[in-house]
């Protein structure tokens, strides 16, 4: 049975529904996922940022250990305090059942 | 802690001296890592960014930001060392100041002082990841957590009334308090002369300092006129008169001014009275009428699609700064009708799924039909990713983006076979392959000349040149922290992941060094 992605980064991601706490530091603010698919499947991350009026950077990549790594740069106009960011990582062997998304919310400091 | 008042309250006479020895002495001992690259290749420059994995420890402190080390500039390898990442300090102050009332009578003008309204910006470079943003409380409280390091302190207040000030720190482990108390300034002020005004709709205008700073935006009154404080140091000053809310006027930018060469103490008149004027002076607005079709290969009218008009020329704007651009969309029935300025427009159209196509400089003057729009269809494109020893390269990604409106990405990872598909658009692209195993291929960019693109499209990788080096924390190894390297134009070269020992080894596809080209290390 095919398993889907571990989420290693955040390491306080606990599993879908816990929204995680995302403080807004810098301009632009990097927020980062890593993951692994126990059965080495391509991992795609699609992420949404609700105050975007444009695509914000995003670099994937798989790492030499064999994990993968999605680092947003969200700059600081496209986020305010208390809106929501989200991440889903997606198994591309399983796409619609093995899916994990990732859910913050900002507080700009 | 240091205190420090960067801005003396400039009063009649001689304030304006003190105040520019204040801001010259803080200029001579501040720190400077972009001078010193100015006129080097930017290209081959290198610059690394790290981002920890956790940035707030179990008793929800911050134990670490992301961090940015560099210039670089490798001739062959990269060992960039040990990085030492910084644990969080911070900078406070208050930022006060007068509120001016330019309609009072006197020889001074009246203003109010207290506690300003304004954004912190808090700029390490412009290529680097220690930015940082603040906003004042009601009391004109400000703090923010960083990087010890040298900073630019913009404070942008955002009552155009209050002039942008900045001051250059730098910030040690201990951190900095940072007093802003800010003065009147001079006046750039002007009218803004339309063939209809008086107006109901006021115009937006604001300033861009010498710095890149943008000021808050001044509206005019029912006269036309503008006014926004600056501090004459921080010259010279870009004017910005961006038109009416409606975004059918041309936005129109004045040359740079320098208040204080209007008018000096040799007038006569107090500092009160420096300043300089910039009026914009708008044409007749020559209405001209836009209309087309956009129809697939199908000759099926198509909806939903983003048409830009950019201006190249404008009526009656010869002897201006004008710019303009105008986006719609088509309706159900694929039509679009746009009421604009007169003069010659480039036109973008950007369909879901079709190559974007472009009119360039079509001339719209009065009732101009542009006819109908075909849309061609993306293409099918398969291919191969190798390495650079023609092995192939299975989970890479496959990114190509497109120039120009939308500046859409189309992306994909090959699969263990290294066989790729993509559809994509007859147009020039640029193809960024991103391998799996940063150790032996580098990140590599392949542009694509639209015209020759067909239905097959092999893509091989850089060997690259090696980079390597290790992360700490208060002696710890930093491990999964994300490193990303840059070079000096902002664009990617490569990312990774620190391991256990926090070390890292990356190929970077980097020019070949010229014979003439300058090194910073």
């Amino acid at each position: 049975m095919n398993i889907g992605p571990e989420i290693t980064v955040p390491s306080n991601f606990v599993g879908d529904g816990v929204v995680l706490d995302l403080p807004i530091v810098s301009n632009p603010m990097i927020v980062q996922v890593q993951a692994n698919d126990p059965d080495d499947a391509i991992l795609t991350f699609r992420w949404t940022v609700p105050r975007a009026t444009e695509l914000p950077e995003i670099t994937d990549f798989k790492t030499n250990a064999g994990d993968w790594v999605s680092v947003l740069h969200l700059p600081a106009e496209f986020v305010q305090t208390g809106d929501t960011i989200s991440c889903t990582v997606t198994d591309q062997a399983q796409p619609r059942r093995n899916q994990v998304e990732i859910i913050w919310e900002a507080e700009v400091l | 802690m240091l205190r420090f008042l960067p801005l003396v309250l400039l009063l009649v006479g001689c304030g304006a001296q003190e105040n520019s020895l204040t801001k010259s002495a803080v200029e001579a001992s501040a720190p400077s890592d972009t001078d010193s690259v100015a006129e080097v290749d930017l290209t081959r420059l290198v610059y690394v960014d790290v981002h920890p994995a956790i940035l707030i420890d179990d008793d929800n402190e911050f134990r670490v930001l992301p961090q940015t080390v560099g210039p670089f500039s490798p001739e062959s390898g990269l060992n960039v060392g040990s990085i030492q990442l910084e644990t969080p300090t911070s900078i406070d102050g208050f930022v006060t100041g007068d509120v001016v009332t330019p309609q009072a009578a006197g020889a001074d003008l009246p203003f109010s002082y207290g506690p300003i309204a304004a954004d912190i910006i808090v700029i390490h470079n412009t290529r680097s990841v220690q930015n940082y943003l603040a906003t004042t409380d009601t009391d004109g409280f400000f703090s923010s957590l960083l990087v010890a390091d040298g900073y630019d302190i913009f404070v942008v207040p955002q009552n155009p009334m209050v002039p942008v000030a900045s001051h250059r720190e730098a910030i040690d482990s201990g951190g900095a308090t940072v007093d802003f108390e800010i003065d009147q300034g001079a006046a750039i002020w002007g009218r803004v002369l339309y063939p209809s005004l008086p107006s109901s709709d006021p115009f937006r205008v604001h300033l861009v300092d010498g710095n890149g700073i943008r000021s808050a935006t001044a509206l005019t009154d029912e006269d036309g006129f503008y006014m926004i404080r600056v501090l004459p140091e921080e010259g010279p000053f870009t004017v910005v008169c961006e038109g009416r809310d409606d975004g059918r006027d041309p936005i129109l930018t004045s040359v740079p001014v320098d208040p204080n060469e209007e008018l000096t103490d040799d007038s006569g008149l107090d500092n009160a009275f420096l300043g300089a004027q910039v009026d914009f002076d708008y044409p007749t607005y020559r209405l001209a009428i836009a209309s087309g079709r956009v129809k697939d290969e199908n000759d099926e009218s198509v909806g939903d699609v983003e048409v830009r008009f950019t201006a190249t020329r404008l009526t009656g704007y010869d002897s201006m700064d004008a710019a303009l651009s105008i986006t719609r969309v088509t309706d159900n029935a694929g039509n679009f009708d746009v009421s604009l300025p007169a003069g010659d427009y480039d036109v973008e159209f950007m369909p879901q799924g079709a190559k974007s196509p472009k009119l360039s400089q079509a001339s719209v003057n009065g009732n101009s039909p542009l006819g109908t729009i075909n849309l061609e269809p993306l293409t099918a494109v398969t291919g191969k990713v190798f390495d650079s020893s023609n092995s192939k390269l299975g989970s890479a990604q496959v990114s190509c983006a497109e120039s120009g409106f939308g500046e859409r990405v189309w992306k994909t990872f090959a699969d263990d076979n290294g066989n790729y598909a993509l559809d994509l658009p007859t147009t020039d692209i640029i193809c960024t392959i991103t391998p799996p195993d940063t150790r032996t291929s580098a990140l590599t960019r392949t542009e694509i000349n639209g015209a020759n693109l067909g239905n097959n499209l092999d893509l091989t990788t850089s060997p690259g040149t090696t980079a390597r080096g290790s992360v700490d924390l208060a002696g710890e190894p930093e491990a999964f922290a994300v490193v990303e390297f840059r070079d000096g134009l902002g664009r990617l070269l490569g990312s990774t992941v620190t391991d256990e020992e926090g070390a890292f080894r990356i190929q970077l596809d980097l020019p070949p060094v010229s014979e003439d080209s300058s090194t910073t290390n």
